[in-house]
């Protein structure tokens, strides 16, 4: 009879410790920017490799019917690029203008990089949302192509995350679009004058806005202002798009501002992503 | 013929998380169905089950999460269920929708809490409800299909 006792307590304590173990292992494995053993970079680059050539059809399919959708659309905005176009040699002469006296002036410096500059490498989305916890995405460009963990990822209409895990062909990108943001991007909200500067904290999914947090100061912000990055962090480059001022209200506790902004991203449609390297250039 | 169709389900998988929008009805976890639908196939082997089982769950960590050990211990958990479940009823076209329902349930209800209790997200009742119901009715078709496919080839077998 006892010995039936002591050999329940036994399998319980096994059980326990097994589970301590694993909830170690997996709270260990994790943890964002964890570099990926030999085997899992292996196992991933094969993968996603195959995975590549499956999805290759059905990518063909989606631009096919994209494009289509597009062609419909292409009259009206036809007749507005016409007009945009006629003033971009004249646009297209001041930003030369411009570069040019940047790169005097940083040789003045004697600067080699600022916040603005990056090196742009183009990848294709391989699969995505597969789990829908947790709003990464795995891209076809590794290591090899010089991608490395923490890089700033955008589409051409902005900012849609950062590099989270790097094998030698692949990468996974962690979606913005995560109702909590682990690490706080730093931005400013463009007024006529002056910047507004903020930190984005959070993502809500039901209403699709971010959350602007800790306003640095009273200026009155308006509705439609454009939100960009600041630079002030190694990951994110300064000037990239994040979104739109949709209203200002006040944080969950009711004692500071905090700004609710449109995603200038369309989080359901991403194909195409460029990673930027700001140490490169 | 079961490693095939736990692989064909994991790669169409991330092929469908291409097509379907966040956020749709239509979210899909045919990695989980396909271990659900393969069980007879077994034949009451529950040990070489259930080490398949966590087989793809470690690889479903490696490919598509990042996350090692959670997806493992989610399928190696679902597994177990669907196990207990097959000692009391048999295997039909109606049980298999039945045990799809289960599983889905249970595999999100059980990744999400896992994640939250490792601190990887925040729990927000929408987002886990949302996910909940988005996930059964492309995977409970998928289920069924996979079910005919599987009774058809295995008829063809046996008629050889």
């Amino acid at each position: 009879m006892e010995k039936k006792g002591n050999k329940k307590r036994y399998i319980i304590l096994s059980i326990l410790i097994c589970l301590a173990l694993v909830i170690v292992l997996t709270t260990r494995s994790i943890k964002e920017g964890r570099r990926l053993n030999f085997f899992e970079k292996a196992i991933k680059d094969s993968t996603t490799f195959i995975m590549d050539i499956a999805s290759k059809p059905v990518k063909i399919v989606k631009k096919q019917i994209s494009e289509n959708n597009e062609k419909n659309k292409m009259y009206k905005e036809y007749k507005k690029l016409k007009n945009k176009a006629e003033k971009s040699k004249v646009y297209e002469a001041r930003i030369k203008e411009l570069e040019k006296e940047i790169d005097d002036l940083k040789e003045a410096l004697d600067l080699s990089d600022t916040i603005t500059d990056y090196k742009e490498i183009n990848a294709e989305v391989v699969n995505r949302n597969v789990g829908a916890w947790y709003n990464t995405l795995n891209i076809n460009k590794g290591s090899k192509s010089g991608i490395k963990e923490g890089m700033a990822v955008i589409v051409n209409k902005g900012l849609i995350g950062k590099v989270i895990n790097v094998s030698n062909f692949t990468s996974t990108v962690k979606l913005l679009s995560t109702d909590e943001l682990s690490n706080k991007i730093s931005v400013k909200i463009e007024q006529d004058d002056k910047s507004v500067y903020g930190l984005l904290t959070s993502y809500n999914k039901k209403k699709n806005i971010y959350l602007i947090e800790g306003i640095s100061d009273n200026t009155e912000i308006k509705n439609g202002s454009r939100v960009v990055t600041t630079g002030l962090s190694e990951v994110f480059p300064s000037g990239i798009l994040v979104g739109e001022v949709k209203s200002v209200t006040k944080d969950k506790y009711d004692l500071a501002r905090a700004v609710e902004v449109t995603p200038s991203v369309d989080f359901d449609d991403i194909n195409i992503v460029t990673v930027l390297d700001r140490n490169s250039k | 013929m079961i490693i095939l169709i736990l692989a064909i389900s994991f790669i169409l998988e991330g092929i469908v998380s291409l097509i379907v929008k966040d956020g749709s009805l239509f979210i899909p976890i045919f990695s989980i169905i396909s271990v659900a639908t393969v069980y007879p196939l077994f034949k009451e082997n529950k040990t070489k089950y259930l080490i398949y089982s966590v087989s793809l769950g470690l690889l479903y960590d490696t490919v598509y999460t990042n996350t090692p050990f959670t997806n493992t211990i989610s399928f190696l958990a679902t597994a177990f269920i669907i196990t207990l479940i097959y000692e009391y009823i048999k295997v039909s076209k109606f049980n298999i929708l039945l045990i799809d329902i289960v599983v889905i349930l249970f595999y999100q209800s059980f990744s999400y809490l896992l994640l939250c209790i490792l601190n990887y997200c925040t729990f927000n009742e929408t987002t886990f409800i949302v996910n909940l119901y988005s996930s059964l009715i492309l995977n409970i078709v998928y289920g069924l299909v996979l079910y005919i496919i599987i009774e058809l080839l295995t008829k063809k077998h046996k008629g050889l």
